[in-house]
């Protein structure tokens, strides 16, 4: 310790009234968002025109400019979509509504079958792998294992995309087939897909 | 005026000049003309009176034009005329626009027919814009067919003229 004193008090005798912590992180932490009311977290809003059957444009991501087919809202707020797979390569999958562009073209809504009701945000839960310790991953062998698309999944969207189908024709279906591109003369904001 | 047309002002009179001058349509009263700028664009109304070389008096009773003077500038002139004298009230303009169906014959012309045309594009959602695409494309095919057809027989035949008649697949539309 140190032999001083200050003021006629010694330093040995000073407590130190700061809280210490064993560890500092070097950055500052980012912490999620927390409400500070009670307030619940509001249902994320109906789109005008976002009903089930409706022709959308992806705007963005792997899929952007394909048209898919909107099947329903998800209770986390994304919209669940399909192409239909046989259609457009597109399968079930959940997008960004905000990045969905509503059209007008409707598919008939009864095509849209309940199966669509059934699938929830934990069908897109990725499926949790074991934790592998350091050393093991070093030595894991990385050919070895092939990615299978499960079985179930391919039926249910078999389920779901084998109505839509039965009622697409040929046109409707090369529709879907083709992505949306902007061509010479084609002004966004000029452009009508629905008349609001 | 030349000479020349001074004299045939006055031995033929004055359609001759207008003839000979090459302008068919004039800014005159009766002449029907569409609003191309301002609160009434896309109406069609009737000059009334001349007021100067670029400005005019307008009215359109039943065309949902309001009586104003407007620049030239602003307006179309179109091919029907009306026999009415200058200066006309609207109330006399709207009788004589009713009697002569002036909106009927607009509707007829190719200009009224081109204007719902480019409306009716302007208009056009997606998918829509997607069938006319493809029966432009079928269009473009079966047209293309033909004249290679006619092309290719040239030289034995005499050229055969491409069949105006062929319709191109009709689609059904997905309903609501």
């Amino acid at each position: 310790g140190i032999n001083a004193e200050y003021m006629g008090i010694q330093f040995s005798q000073i407590r130190i009234m700061v809280k210490k912590f064993k560890w500092y992180p070097a950055e500052d932490e980012k912490k999620p968002f927390q409400r500070k009311s009670k307030a619940k977290k509001k249902p994320v809003a109906t789109r005008k025109g976002l009903n089930p059957g409706v022709v959308c444009i992806v705007l963005s991501g792997r899929f952007r400019g394909k048209r898919v087919l909107f099947l329903r809202m998800l209770p986390s707020g994304l919209a669940l979509v399909t192409g239909p797979y046989k259609v457009n390569g597109v399968p079930l999958r959940r997008m960004n509504p905000a990045y969905l562009l509503v059209t007008k073209t409707q598919v008939k809504p009864e095509a849209i079958s309940k199966e669509a009701d059934t699938i929830d945000d934990k069908y897109f839960a990725k499926a949790k792998e074991a934790k592998k310790k350091e050393e093991e991953k070093l030595f894991a062998d990385t050919a070895a294992k092939a990615k299978v698309f499960p079985p179930e999944k391919k039926e249910k969207q078999g389920k779901i995309d084998q109505p839509i189908l039965a009622v697409l024709d040929p046109l409707m279906k090369k529709y879907l087939a083709t992505r949306f591109t902007l061509r010479n003369g084609m002004k966004p904001h000029e452009l009508v897909f629905q008349l609001l | 005026m030349c000479i020349r047309d001074r004299y045939q002002r006055r031995v033929h009179g004055i359609n001759k000049l207008q003839e000979l001058m090459g302008f068919k349509r004039f800014v005159q009263a009766g002449r029907v003309a569409y609003i191309n700028y301002g609160v009434d664009h896309g109406k069609v109304c009737v000059i009334v009176e001349v007021i100067n070389s670029t400005r005019v008096l307008v009215d359109g009773p039943t065309l949902g034009v309001p009586r104003q003077v407007i620049s030239l500038r602003r307006l179309a002139l179109t091919d029907h005329l009306l026999k009415v004298a200058k200066g006309i009230h609207t109330k006399s303009l709207e009788a004589i626009i009713k009697k002569e169906d002036l909106v009927k014959k607009i509707g007829e012309s190719s200009w009224a027919k081109k204007l719902a045309a480019q409306k009716r594009r302007a208009e056009l959602n997606d998918f829509e814009r997607f069938q006319v695409m493809m029966l432009k494309r079928q269009k473009a095919y079966l047209v293309n067919k033909d004249v290679a057809q006619a092309s290719s027989k040239k030289s034995k035949k005499p050229a055969k003229k491409p069949k105006s008649g062929s319709q191109p697949q009709k689609f059904h539309h997905i309903t609501l």
